[in-house]
Protein backbone atom coordinates (compact mmCIF):
# COMPACT_ATOMS: atom_id res chain seq x y z
CA UNK A 1 0.00 0.00 0.00
CA UNK A 2 1.15 3.50 -1.06
CA UNK A 3 2.27 6.12 1.83
CA UNK A 4 0.77 9.24 1.28
CA UNK A 5 2.82 12.15 2.17
CA UNK A 6 1.47 15.40 4.05
CA UNK A 7 2.72 18.75 4.67
CA UNK A 8 0.80 20.39 7.39
CA UNK A 9 1.34 24.13 7.19
CA UNK A 10 1.42 26.94 10.51
CA UNK A 11 2.50 30.64 10.80
CA UNK A 12 5.08 30.87 13.13
CA UNK A 13 6.06 30.86 16.68
CA UNK A 14 4.40 27.63 18.40
CA UNK A 15 4.33 25.09 15.61
CA UNK A 16 0.38 24.39 15.54
CA UNK A 17 1.20 22.62 12.47
CA UNK A 18 3.12 20.22 14.49
CA UNK A 19 -0.55 19.26 16.43
CA UNK A 20 -2.08 18.98 13.31
CA UNK A 21 0.32 16.79 12.07
CA UNK A 22 -0.07 13.88 15.21
CA UNK A 23 -3.68 14.63 14.81
CA UNK A 24 -3.65 13.90 10.96
CA UNK A 25 -1.28 11.05 11.02
CA UNK A 26 -3.66 9.38 14.23
CA UNK A 27 -6.67 9.74 11.95
CA UNK A 28 -5.82 9.05 8.80
CA UNK A 29 -4.31 5.76 10.51
CA UNK A 30 -7.19 4.73 11.81
CA UNK A 31 -8.95 5.18 8.40
CA UNK A 32 -6.26 2.32 7.25
CA UNK A 33 -4.02 4.77 5.10
CA UNK A 34 0.07 4.81 5.60
CA UNK A 35 1.09 8.05 6.19
CA UNK A 36 4.02 10.84 6.17
CA UNK A 37 3.81 13.87 7.51
CA UNK A 38 5.70 17.21 7.92
CA UNK A 39 5.68 20.13 9.02
CA UNK A 40 6.99 23.41 7.79
CA UNK A 41 6.14 27.44 8.71
CA UNK A 42 3.95 29.54 5.65
CA UNK A 43 7.38 30.85 4.63
CA UNK A 44 9.12 27.34 4.30
CA UNK A 45 6.38 26.17 1.91
CA UNK A 46 7.58 26.92 -1.62
CA UNK A 47 11.10 25.83 -1.01
CA UNK A 48 9.64 22.44 0.72
CA UNK A 49 6.63 21.62 -1.23
CA UNK A 50 9.39 20.21 -4.70
CA UNK A 51 11.49 18.57 -2.58
CA UNK A 52 8.92 16.85 -0.19
CA UNK A 53 6.19 16.71 -2.93
CA UNK A 54 3.22 15.96 -0.78
CA UNK A 55 0.50 14.46 -1.85
CA UNK A 56 -1.63 17.15 0.46
CA UNK A 57 -1.37 20.21 2.21
CA UNK A 58 -3.32 20.33 5.55
CA UNK A 59 -2.68 24.11 6.63
CA UNK A 60 -3.98 25.96 9.70
CA UNK A 61 -2.31 29.18 8.30
CA UNK A 62 -3.81 31.52 5.46
CA UNK A 63 -1.63 30.39 2.08
CA UNK A 64 -1.44 32.65 -0.51
CA UNK A 65 -3.23 31.90 -3.77
CA UNK A 66 -0.22 31.28 -5.59
CA UNK A 67 1.48 28.85 -3.22
CA UNK A 68 1.80 25.33 -3.97
CA UNK A 69 -0.48 25.73 -6.61
CA UNK A 70 -0.84 22.06 -7.65
CA UNK A 71 -1.46 20.22 -3.99
CA UNK A 72 -4.77 19.90 -2.81
CA UNK A 73 -4.99 21.58 0.72
CA UNK A 74 -7.12 21.01 3.10
CA UNK A 75 -7.94 23.47 6.30
CA UNK A 76 -6.50 22.39 9.24
CA UNK A 77 -8.64 24.39 11.81
CA UNK A 78 -10.41 21.24 12.61
CA UNK A 79 -7.69 19.14 13.85
CA UNK A 80 -6.77 21.95 16.35
CA UNK A 81 -10.45 22.97 18.00
CA UNK A 82 -11.35 19.24 17.91
CA UNK A 83 -14.68 20.01 15.82
CA UNK A 84 -15.25 18.64 12.89
CA UNK A 85 -12.15 16.52 12.97
CA UNK A 86 -13.74 13.08 11.92
CA UNK A 87 -15.31 14.69 9.40
CA UNK A 88 -12.17 16.64 8.05
CA UNK A 89 -10.51 12.97 8.62
CA UNK A 90 -13.16 11.38 6.34
CA UNK A 91 -12.36 14.21 3.48
CA UNK A 92 -8.60 14.06 3.20
CA UNK A 93 -9.00 10.21 3.50
CA UNK A 94 -11.66 10.17 0.64
CA UNK A 95 -9.52 12.37 -1.48
CA UNK A 96 -6.15 10.62 -1.10
CA UNK A 97 -7.78 7.07 -1.58
CA UNK A 98 -9.24 8.54 -4.85
CA UNK A 99 -5.80 9.80 -5.98
CA UNK A 100 -3.79 5.94 -5.09
CA UNK A 101 -4.59 4.80 -8.42
CA UNK A 102 -2.56 7.41 -10.60
CA UNK B 1 10.78 15.57 35.92
CA UNK B 2 9.87 19.40 35.77
CA UNK B 3 6.80 19.82 37.71
CA UNK B 4 7.32 23.65 37.04
CA UNK B 5 3.48 25.28 36.73
CA UNK B 6 2.97 27.20 33.41
CA UNK B 7 0.28 28.67 34.99
CA UNK B 8 0.55 31.67 37.78
CA UNK B 9 -2.33 33.08 39.63
CA UNK B 10 -1.23 36.89 39.04
CA UNK B 11 -1.19 36.31 35.64
CA UNK B 12 -4.82 35.32 35.10
CA UNK B 13 -6.68 38.12 34.80
CA UNK B 14 -10.64 37.71 35.25
CA UNK B 15 -13.42 39.58 33.79
CA UNK B 16 -11.53 41.85 31.98
CA UNK B 17 -13.49 45.05 30.78
CA UNK B 18 -12.14 45.88 27.00
CA UNK B 19 -12.90 46.96 23.54
CA UNK B 20 -10.46 45.76 21.49
CA UNK B 21 -8.10 42.95 21.30
CA UNK B 22 -5.53 44.93 20.99
CA UNK B 23 -6.77 46.42 24.24
CA UNK B 24 -6.58 42.98 25.66
CA UNK B 25 -3.31 41.92 24.17
CA UNK B 26 -1.34 44.67 25.13
CA UNK B 27 -2.43 44.79 29.08
CA UNK B 28 -1.52 40.65 28.88
CA UNK B 29 1.84 42.10 27.43
CA UNK B 30 2.82 44.67 29.13
CA UNK B 31 2.17 42.29 32.65
CA UNK B 32 4.41 39.66 30.98
CA UNK B 33 7.30 41.95 31.15
CA UNK B 34 6.80 43.73 34.25
CA UNK B 35 7.12 40.15 35.70
CA UNK B 36 9.64 39.51 33.61
CA UNK B 37 8.70 36.67 31.46
CA UNK B 38 9.14 38.25 28.29
CA UNK B 39 11.44 40.93 26.86
CA UNK B 40 10.19 44.21 25.60
CA UNK B 41 10.15 43.23 22.01
CA UNK B 42 7.19 40.49 22.48
CA UNK B 43 4.54 43.09 22.77
CA UNK B 44 5.04 44.59 19.16
CA UNK B 45 5.83 40.80 17.98
CA UNK B 46 2.60 39.22 19.26
CA UNK B 47 0.21 41.89 18.12
CA UNK B 48 1.85 42.33 15.11
CA UNK B 49 1.79 38.35 14.55
CA UNK B 50 -2.05 38.36 15.10
CA UNK B 51 -2.67 40.37 12.54
CA UNK B 52 -1.08 38.47 9.92
CA UNK B 53 -1.37 34.61 11.61
CA UNK B 54 -5.24 35.26 13.24
CA UNK B 55 -5.28 33.24 16.25
CA UNK B 56 -8.84 32.94 17.08
CA UNK B 57 -10.88 29.38 17.58
CA UNK B 58 -14.39 28.85 17.29
CA UNK B 59 -15.12 26.15 20.26
CA UNK B 60 -18.85 25.34 20.11
CA UNK B 61 -20.23 28.87 21.98
CA UNK B 62 -17.23 30.24 23.54
CA UNK B 63 -14.46 31.52 21.36
CA UNK B 64 -10.78 31.07 22.19
CA UNK B 65 -7.70 32.95 21.20
CA UNK B 66 -4.10 31.63 21.63
CA UNK B 67 -1.76 34.32 20.91
CA UNK B 68 2.16 34.07 20.24
CA UNK B 69 4.90 34.72 18.32
CA UNK B 70 8.90 33.54 17.96
CA UNK B 71 10.17 31.98 21.34
CA UNK B 72 13.19 34.75 20.66
CA UNK B 73 11.24 37.53 22.58
CA UNK B 74 10.55 35.18 25.63
CA UNK B 75 13.10 34.99 28.71
CA UNK B 76 10.82 32.45 30.63
CA UNK B 77 7.98 29.83 29.90
CA UNK B 78 4.92 30.51 31.65
CA UNK B 79 0.69 31.01 30.21
CA UNK B 80 -1.46 34.17 30.65
CA UNK B 81 -5.30 34.24 30.56
CA UNK B 82 -7.44 36.43 30.38
CA UNK B 83 -11.43 36.27 30.55
CA UNK B 84 -13.41 38.56 29.20
CA UNK B 85 -16.43 40.44 30.91
CA UNK B 86 -17.96 40.52 26.79
CA UNK B 87 -16.47 39.44 24.11
CA UNK B 88 -14.35 41.52 21.68
CA UNK B 89 -13.34 40.27 18.36
CA UNK B 90 -10.18 37.85 16.79
CA UNK B 91 -10.23 36.33 12.92
CA UNK B 92 -10.36 32.37 12.96
CA UNK B 93 -7.38 30.94 12.94
CA UNK B 94 -6.17 30.45 8.75
CA UNK B 95 -9.19 32.07 7.67
CA UNK B 96 -9.03 35.64 8.21
CA UNK B 97 -12.14 36.46 7.03
CA UNK B 98 -14.07 34.86 9.28
CA UNK B 99 -14.44 36.73 12.76
CA UNK B 100 -14.71 35.44 16.26
CA UNK B 101 -15.93 36.52 19.43
CA UNK B 102 -13.66 35.56 22.26
CA UNK B 103 -13.87 35.30 25.15
CA UNK B 104 -11.02 33.45 26.89
CA UNK B 105 -7.43 33.97 26.34
CA UNK B 106 -4.29 32.20 26.58
CA UNK B 107 -1.65 33.73 25.72
CA UNK B 108 1.77 31.87 25.37
CA UNK B 109 4.95 32.52 26.06
CA UNK B 110 7.10 29.56 25.53
CA UNK B 111 10.60 29.45 25.50
CA UNK B 112 12.40 25.84 24.95
CA UNK B 113 12.25 24.16 21.80
CA UNK B 114 11.09 20.26 22.27
CA UNK B 115 8.49 20.48 25.13
CA UNK B 116 6.82 23.06 23.71
CA UNK B 117 4.60 20.37 21.49
CA UNK B 118 3.89 18.69 24.16
CA UNK B 119 2.96 21.70 26.02
CA UNK B 120 0.58 22.76 22.69
CA UNK B 121 -0.48 19.64 22.17
CA UNK B 122 -1.84 19.17 25.94
CA UNK B 123 -3.28 22.62 26.07
CA UNK B 124 -5.33 22.07 22.85
CA UNK B 125 -6.98 19.17 24.47
CA UNK B 126 -7.72 21.23 27.13
CA UNK B 127 -9.11 23.59 24.88
CA UNK B 128 -11.11 21.42 23.26
CA UNK B 129 -13.09 20.44 26.12
CA UNK B 130 -16.27 23.17 26.30
CA UNK B 131 -17.08 21.97 30.17
CA UNK B 132 -13.16 22.95 31.36
CA UNK B 133 -14.00 26.45 29.33
CA UNK B 134 -17.05 26.99 30.92
CA UNK B 135 -15.48 26.05 34.20
CA UNK B 136 -12.93 28.64 33.82
CA UNK B 137 -14.94 31.54 32.39
CA UNK B 138 -16.90 31.38 36.09
CA UNK B 139 -13.75 30.75 38.19
CA UNK B 140 -11.18 33.20 39.94
CA UNK B 141 -7.76 33.93 39.28
CA UNK B 142 -6.48 30.86 41.68
CA UNK B 143 -9.06 28.34 40.80
CA UNK B 144 -7.91 28.78 36.91
CA UNK B 145 -4.60 28.33 37.66
CA UNK B 146 -5.02 25.11 39.78
CA UNK B 147 -7.13 24.18 37.55
CA UNK B 148 -5.32 24.05 34.60
CA UNK B 149 -2.02 23.40 36.12
CA UNK B 150 -3.66 19.98 37.27
CA UNK B 151 -4.71 19.41 34.16
CA UNK B 152 -1.47 19.97 32.31
CA UNK B 153 0.43 18.20 35.10
CA UNK B 154 -2.28 14.81 34.82
CA UNK B 155 -1.78 14.76 30.65
CA UNK B 156 2.09 15.18 31.09
CA UNK B 157 2.39 12.39 33.61
CA UNK B 158 0.09 10.57 31.07
CA UNK B 159 2.08 10.68 28.63
CA UNK B 160 5.35 9.89 30.53
CA UNK B 161 3.91 6.83 31.61
CA UNK B 162 3.46 5.80 28.31
CA UNK B 163 6.79 5.74 27.18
Amino acid sequence: MRVFKVLTVCGTGIATSTVAAEKCKELLSKRGLRIDVIECKATEVESKVPLYQPDVIVNTTILGPNIAEDVKKFRGLPFLTGLGMEQLADEIADYLKSIETK
Amino acid sequence: MCKENLIKSDLVFIMQNVKSRQEILEHMANRLMDEGYVKESFKKAIIEREEIYSTGLPIGDIGVAIPHTDRVHVKKSIISIATLSHSVEFLEMGNPNKIVDVDIIFMLAIKEGDSHIDVLTDLMSIIQDGMILDKISRSNEKEVALLLNEKLHNLKDLRANHI
